[in-house]
């Protein structure tokens, strides 16, 4: 072998390597971002798929069919309207436990379709709020869990009422979430729809 | 049966009149009740009109009312937050809303009073009037 023909292989050798180092530091990087943004969600989905790999895949999936939704910000008038219902259906807890979650999952629905989110089953609606409300989606699950079992006649009016307050913690995410024509400035009045 | 009256209830506070109509067993007494009832529906003479507003007089003045189911709407979605704190509200709400009951009425009664108890100088007629008013302020009380 002449002397070129081995510089040319070390630096042959030096290129793959430092592609490879390049590659794997930004596979750890994107590894990183997706665990920070989706958190709980990721953890939940690599033991779920037993790869974190796949789980990684599965997110990356999800965030680029998010970003192509179209988001809009509720106007003043919809999230008085939203706002007005959700007291209305927290009210009638007490005569209809039930129903009432059953309501207040509907009203979710509506508000996520008013804020843009596709009309879509439980899982794909989760999935989707997975990408920018990361935390409060797990009340979503949670709820969404408690009313199946009721279902099932697993759970009972104390679960119902737990069920009621992890939705309208999303419900409270998603009607005050900032305008993002407002340069992230939170809703002026942060409502809370607790008293 | 209870859930629903309950609700009317929360709707309208002067329907516990009604309640307590349908949950009042017949007895011996009601009978005076029910002839009081009769003489206030069939109304007596010229009185029968007065006599028959009074009766259908509110227990609560409206703004009275207004505020008191304004707070019941309150403790209602207070519930799913604080269950028993919305119990506890609620029985406040409640035994606040009978003592006022019982106020208006004593006042009432009073006032019925200073208008005939005044020594010996009342007229038959002042009396025969005072005894219709009794019985209007009566048929209301049963009524509760």
């Amino acid at each position: 072998m002449t002397q070129d023909t081995v510089q040319i292989i070390f630096v042959a050798l030096a290129v793959v390597a430092l592609v490879a180092i390049a590659l794997l530091w930004m596979r750890k990087r994107r590894s990183e971002g997706l665990k920070s943004r989706f958190g709980a969600e990721y953890d939940t989905l690599a033991k779920h798929t037993g790869d974190e790999s796949k789980a990684e895949a599965l997110l990356a999936a999800r965030e680029k069919r998010v970003a192509a939704f179209q988001f809009t910000p509720l106007t003043t008038d919809e999230r008085n309207r939203f706002v007005g219902s959700w007291r209305e259906v927290q009210a009638q807890f007490v005569d209809d436990p039930k129903g009432a979650v059953t309501r207040a999952d509907g009203l979710l629905g509506e508000v996520m379709k008013a804020r843009g989110y596709p009309v879509a089953d439980f899982e794909q609606r989760a999935a989707d709020l997975s990408v920018d409300h990361a935390e409060v989606v797990q009340h979503y699950r949670t709820a969404h869990d408690i009313a199946e079992r009721h279902e099932r006649g697993e759970a009972g009016t104390e679960d119902l009422r737990q069920a009621m307050i992890h939705f309208r913690a999303l419900f409270d995410d998603l009607v005050n979430e900032p305008d993002p024509a407002a340069n992230g400035a939170p809703v002026k009045e942060k409502e809370k729809i607790r008293e | 049966m209870s859930d629903t009256s309950d609700q009317q209830a929360i709707e309208r506070p002067a329907s516990t009149a009604d309640v307590a109509a349908e949950q009042r067993p017949p007895e011996q007494q009601q009978q005076g009740t029910a002839e009081v009832a009769r003489q206030l529906e069939a109304g007596g003479g010229d009185e029968g009109g007065t006599l028959r507003q009074a009766d259908e007089a509110p227990l609560f003045p409206p703004d009275e009312a207004g505020q008191l189911q304004d707070r019941w709407q309150e403790v209602q979605a207070s519930f799913v937050d604080e269950p028993r704190q919305a119990v506890q509200q609620a029985d406040e709400l409640v035994a606040g809303a009978i003592k006022r009951l019982a106020q208006t009425f004593a006042d009432e009664r009073s006032q019925l009073e200073g208008q005939w108890d005044r020594g010996d100088e009342v007229s038959t007629e002042d009396l025969r009037v005072a005894l219709q008013k009794y019985r209007s302020f009566f048929g209301r009380l049963l009524k509760v």
